[in-house]
């Protein structure tokens, strides 16, 4: 399941300058956030700013609530406490400028590869353009071909790609990942990261993306925060030139100085 | 077509390969096609021997080649088609209207509590009562007219389909419609792309569940109260003792049924051609 050439070509179509960033991404602001779901607090009084184009990643172990925060900068849930600002006014509804990678694909079983494409086109849908659009974004997970199928017969990294398509077609000035490549094997994995990777570098969204692969987070993001008992634990950037090796011994450090402080949570 | 499927009794839902592929595949599925149809054609050449060896008795239960031989005869005089077509005519008339209300009583009650709190108790009530049981009351109701028919046949209908359809649109996966919300579809949008097609499979099993029920009623309702159509026919036939025309009348029964099996099944062919046990090959 390699990536197409056309895929490839794409991902390192813009080296590291990103000129777009700063237009395409949006800021996000939190104060004060809180989530309680009955009596039960998820976060508590939650402060985070993530600047526009940059890449977050959110750590912690199950139930730490960082789904919960996901969900909330994404606007699928509403918080109970605190404010968020996303983009430049605070009365942006973020659901318009904000787009979701959950965990499962999520496509619909009944639409075709393509028109799953184009549900992230919204009225655009629609119009020749839109169907450019989505073949094109369908060709920049490297799937072009697939465009007819439907998505019962895609393995799981195929459908998370379409899924990934489907984001980038209503070209978002947000991108949450809520752990979308947690049910992938590792070779399937690292490619997905590569397509993510290549695509917030291309389109300069700002990302969110929540995973509990600390290595991940390191290989990915511009800074990570841990979040632990519903706030911010730890908030460290990450200072390591693009591309990314795994073998580097920065990289080893950072990834074992967030463990450590993963594990000594679990223990205190 | 491969399994003999009675007429009342929900048909098992069965994985059907579109017919497509090389000369041999093509062949493969042809065999197998025939192989359903060799336990029937034995029990009937046992049954015509048994006949004509005279250990059956022809008026008790005629031969294969009386029933047939009846049938020609019926159809020659057009009394055959004309009573075929009577009951066909009843029984899709009472599905649209039955199938009809249920499917809108099942998508109204599936999307809106509102409608569910008000409707849906009265319904379940409504439904432990046997439709059957009406009759009496329904002959004096509409006589042995038309209406009758129509009555019975949808009231029979309505609530495999209204139960299947408000089951499937409450079992519409709720990760799919906060994706569809997610992306800004409006409540139309959800409805016509996420809602329906997510309910279209369980509506089929109501519709495949709801053909048995209008034969069963239609052939109660035919040989109790009614003037024409392929029961009235049978229990004409019996006063006059033809069993020869008993019997064709029940084949042709379990005939009607299985044709419409088939629209059924080509009709989910159409409409759900993207569920994995139709992809499969």
């Amino acid at each position: 399941m390699a990536l197409s050439a056309t895929a490839m070509a794409a991902a390192t179509a813009r080296p590291e300058a990103a000129p777009a960033h700063a237009e395409r991404g949006a800021t996000i602001t939190a104060r004060g956030l809180g989530k309680a779901f009955g009596a039960k607090p998820v976060l508590r009084g939650l402060d985070l700013s993530i600047s526009a184009g940059e890449f977050l990643a959110v750590v912690g172990r199950s139930g730490c609530g960082k789904s919960t925060l996901l969900r909330l900068l994404a606007g699928l849930e509403t918080p109970s406490h605190g404010r968020i600002a996303v983009g430049d006014r605070a009365e942006v509804d973020t659901r318009t400028i904000a787009r979701v990678m959950f965990q499962e694909p999520r496509l619909l079983p009944w639409a075709r590869v393509l028109a799953n494409v184009e549900v992230g086109l919204g009225a655009d849908r629609r119009s020749l353009a839109g169907r450019a659009r989505a073949l094109e974004a369908l060709a920049s997970v490297g799937l072009a071909d697939r465009a007819n199928d439907w998505p019962s017969v895609l393995p799981g990294g195929q459908k998370q790609r379409v899924a990934l398509a489907r984001a980038l077609v209503s070209r978002p000035r947000v991108l949450a990942l809520d752990e979308p490549l947690g049910a992938l094997d590792a070779l399937t994995r690292i490619e997905m990261q590569q397509l993510i990777e290549a695509a917030w570098r291309r389109e300069g969204f700002t990302s969110v993306f929540v995973t509990h692969d600390v290595a991940e987070a390191v290989a990915l993001a511009d800074r990570i925060v841990l979040i632990e008992q519903g706030t911010i634990a730890l908030d460290v950037p990450v200072d390591l030139q693009r591309p990314r090796h795994r073998g580097a011994p920065e990289f080893g450090a950072l990834e074992e100085r967030i463990l450590d402080r993963l594990l000594g949570a679990g223990e205190a | 077509m491969t399994d003999a499927v009675s007429p009342y009794a929900p048909p098992a839902p069965t994985e059907v390969a579109p017919a497509r592929g090389s000369p041999g595949r093509a062949l493969k599925e042809t065999l197998s096609n025939l192989s359903g149809w060799i336990a029937p054609a034995l029990i009937l050449a046992v049954w015509q021997a048994g006949s004509s060896l005279g250990y059956v008795s022809e008026t008790l239960l005629p031969s294969p080649s009386s029933v047939l031989a009846a049938g020609w005869r019926l159809t020659r005089s057009g009394e055959l088609l004309v009573n075929i077509w009577i009951s066909f005519c009843r029984a899709m008339a009472g599905l649209i209207v039955g199938g009809g209300i249920g499917l809108a009583f099942g998508l109204a009650n599936g999307l809106s509590k509102l409608s569910e709190s008000l409707s849906d108790s009265t319904l379940q009530m409504v439904r432990n009562v046997p439709h059957l049981a009406l009759i009496p009351l329904v002959i004096v109701w509409f006589g042995i007219d038309e209406g009758a028919k129509l009555f019975l046949v949808a009231l029979g209908v309505f609530f495999p389909v209204y139960v299947n359809t408000m089951h499937g649109v409450r079992s519409v996966d709720p990760q799919l419609l906060e994706m569809a919300e997610s992306y800004g579809m409006g409540r139309a949008a959800l409805f016509r792309r996420v809602v329906l097609p997510g309910a279209l499979p369980s509506i089929f099993v109501g519709l495949r569940f709801a053909l048995g029920v209008m034969w069963l009623t239609l052939i109660v309702a035919e040989t109790i109260a009614a003037q024409s159509g392929v029961g009235y026919m049978a229990m004409q036939a019996r006063e006059f003792m033809m069993t020869d025309v008993v019997v064709l009348s029940i084949l042709i029964y379990a005939l009607l049924g299985k044709l419409a099996d088939a629209v059924v099944r080509a009709l989910e062919r159409a409409f759900l051609p993207w569920r994995p046990s139709l992809l499969k090959d």
